[in-house]
């Protein structure tokens, strides 16, 4: 029998508190596993997300599957705040992105500079609309999204989300508001208006008659903003538009924290899609490990792939399942130390970074 | 199988206990119909029926086992003129029933439900069941769940007439043969038994039925299908008429385009139209004294199919 080390023992407890997390709050909110939906669906249709278990619960997500079987329209949206430079926490979601509009869905994604700036985050409208176009927007169009099939809008620019909002605003009590965002983050009129309301107008825009009707929507998110989707799908009844579906996603872990997300704030916790190849090897040689310090113990015992940030870099983006698999069964046996999964993981983030800032300077 | 109610040991506490005494276990199978056919589902029902008499009787069992042909329950719901073609298509049905029973040698007999409840004893039972249905909220509740909830309103307006008889008739029984959802009538059955202080039957519930030619998205929208399956073979089933395989009717050439456009599951646990088929087509192979070999694939479930139950049935219904 193995006696592990308390350092090991402390990682493991780790990777435990995050499964027993999702597993936890996917059951308080009544989400389901997408399990029954991928025995069902062709291999071919398992998109990478799923396969790799980073979406992990849904609700309502069968009409898409059958939007996608039947080739019969549906809309995804993501949402993004253009309040930082977009990082991989960001691509890995827009892959998502990519990957079901390669099975048929048409993409909208509000950039919601009004939200940066009504939560303090940009200085003045004007400059958050020039973080969107300048910074945000090439980087969107260099991950791959097919144009004719992508409505990209900055928030401050697009009057009839107002003017939905407004007209939404009559089936949206405050105190549901309250309840479902808590009082502290709605401490302006201007968040009570964007939280309550502007929110939903995105998420349901693609169903106005404009846009083609009613139709099946999909909206990617991470466990914490499932209230939101409930409000969405609330309204949508009101209106007698169809509730949105709901795809949960893992956010991809913080480079110094396996029990925090990337954030475009903390820029030692992220990897930004304009970082250098100084700035991306330095984050990555400084990032928290899923091994443990001693090189005997990690022979003995192996490493948590599950807590590690470097391996979550290449099972959220490197394309190739084969190689993520026998790289996890190495690094998980302990034949293949941290170090040398760093260096992997940086020449792979160096090729991948590379190409997409290629794709973005000729956008710009 | 799928399952027991109220247990595998309460099935086998039955047995045991009938094995020792002098009378017969009394095996149903009954079914509701329309007018488009026999199908393949309700003969892999005949089987089974059968399969287990004789398995019954060569441990020692006496068995009776009847597949009953519910024709007044078929015209509970319907209009008085589709009602006396309902009621004449029973009597169709039952010699097409016994066309099979014959051609397959299988030792179970058919009878008309309207002949059962002909029997004194059984028009003292019927009220007497109806009486403790319609006084009892519990039992309406369990009834409710065996139909759709656009229904429920018209089954109040009748004091849930069809539940009540199909529980007094399940109670001439010993056992029943049946779907999985089945156990919300035997549930409410045992609540019936024991107010009128009378033994309740047993159950055994076969895996649920699939219907063919359906890809995977339309079981994938049916939520909680894998646990009691669809049911093409009744009447009113999910407009699902097109997907029947009606014997001694359905052309070869439709039940392979069916089964090649059938969902082929990639685990079990998860609809197989075609491992169904495959199943019964080796069950009727072994009852006209074939033993088939191992099959999987579609090929072979349509070798089989034509071989020991397209061919043999072909004038069957016809």
């Amino acid at each position: 029998m193995k006696i592990y080390s308390e350092e090991y023992r402390k990682k493991q407890a780790i990777a435990q508190k995050l499964t027993r997390y999702y597993r936890k709050e996917a059951q308080k909110h009544g989400l389901s596993s997408l399990d029954r939906i991928m025995a069902y669906l062709p291999e071919e249709r398992i998109f990478r997300a799923m396969r790799r278990g980073f979406a992990f619960a849904h609700m309502g997500l069968e009409p898409i599957i059958e939007c996608i079987a039947r080739k019969k329209p549906f809309t995804l949206v993501s949402g993004i705040n253009p309040s930082s430079p977009l990082h991989l926490g960001h691509k890995a979601l827009f892959d998502i992105l990519v990957d079901l509009q390669k099975l048929g869905a048409d993409v909208h994604i509000p950039l919601t500079n009004d939200e940066s700036y009504i939560d303090g985050k940009a200085a003045s409208i004007e400059e958050s609309r020039c973080m969107a176009y300048e910074q945000i927007i090439p980087d969107i169009v260099g991950l791959g999204f097919a144009p004719d099939r992508t409505k990209m809008y900055v928030l401050t620019d697009t009057p009839i989300i107002y003017r939905f909002a407004m007209s939404i605003s009559r089936f949206v009590s405050y105190d549901s508001v309250k309840a479902v965002f808590g009082k502290e983050s709605l401490v302006n009129v201007g968040q009570i208006f964007y939280r309550g309301v502007v929110q939903l107008a995105q998420i349901l825009l693609p169903q106005l008659p404009e846009f083609g009707g009613p139709k099946p929507t999909l909206i990617p998110v991470g466990i914490d903003q499932h209230p939101y989707i409930l409000l969405a799908r609330d309204v949508a009844h009101k209106l007698g538009m169809i509730p949105p579906s709901e795809l949960v996603v893992k956010f991809q872990p913080s480079l110094l924290d396996p029990e925090q997300k990337m954030s475009g704030s903390k820029p030692n916790t992220a990897i930004y899609l304009t970082d250098t190849e100084e700035d991306i090897r330095k984050k990555i040689a400084g990032a928290y490990s899923g091994a443990v310090t001693s090189l005997a113990q990690h022979r003995q015992f192996g490493a948590i792939p599950e807590i590690c940030p470097v391996f979550s870099l290449l099972a959220y983006h490197h394309p190739d399942d084969v190689t993520v698999k026998s790289i996890r069964s190495e690094y998980e046996s302990g034949s293949m130390t941290a170090s040398e999964l760093k260096t992997i993981t940086v020449d792979f983030i160096l090729d991948l970074l590379q190409k997409h800032q290629e794709k973005r300077a000729k956008v710009i | 199988m799928h399952g027991f109610f109220p247990s595998k040991q309460g099935l086998l506490d039955v047995l045991t206990k009938q094995k020792q005494g002098m009378n017969p276990i009394r095996m149903l199978y009954g079914e509701t119909y329309d007018l488009l056919g026999i199908t393949v589902d309700s003969l892999r029902y005949y089987l089974f029926v059968s399969f287990l008499h004789r398995t019954l009787q060569d441990a020692g069992i006496t068995v009776e086992s009847t597949i009953l042909i519910a024709d007044t329950a078929s015209i509970i719901n319907v209009s008085s003129g589709d009602a006396m073609v309902i009621l004449e298509e029973g009597k169709n049905r039952q010699k097409h029933v016994n066309e099979i029973i014959r051609i397959y040698n299988l030792p179970i007999k058919s009878q008309l439900m309207s002949e059962l409840f002909t029997q004194a004893y059984v028009q003292e039972l019927i009220p007497a069941v109806q009486e403790v249905v319609s006084e009892s909220t519990e039992i309406q509740l369990m009834l409710q769940k065996t139909i759709l909830q656009n229904r429920i309103r018209q089954e109040d307006k009748t004091s849930y007439k069809y539940g009540a008889e199909a529980i007094a008739t399940a109670l001439l029984f010993d056992l029943k043969i049946g779907p999985p959802r089945e156990q919300f009538y035997d549930e409410a059955a045992v609540v019936v038994a024991k107010k009128l202080n009378i033994n309740c039957y047993r159950s055994i519930y076969l895996t649920p039925t699939y219907p063919l030619g359906l890809d995977f998205v339309y079981f994938l929208m049916h939520p909680e299908v894998e646990k009691f399956g669809l049911t093409p073979y009744k009447a009113g089933s999910n407009k699902l008429e097109d997907n029947r395989i009606i014997l001694g009717r359905t052309s070869l050439e439709r039940v392979y385009e069916l089964v090649d456009t059938s969902f082929f599951p990639k685990q079990a646990g998860l609809p197989d139209p075609v491992g169904d088929s495959i199943a019964t087509a080796k069950v009727a192979g072994f009852f006209l004294g074939k033993l088939p070999r191992d099959s999987r694939n579609r090929a072979d479930a349509k070798e089989l199919y034509k071989k020991f139950i397209h061919e043999p049935l072909k004038e069957v219904g016809v």
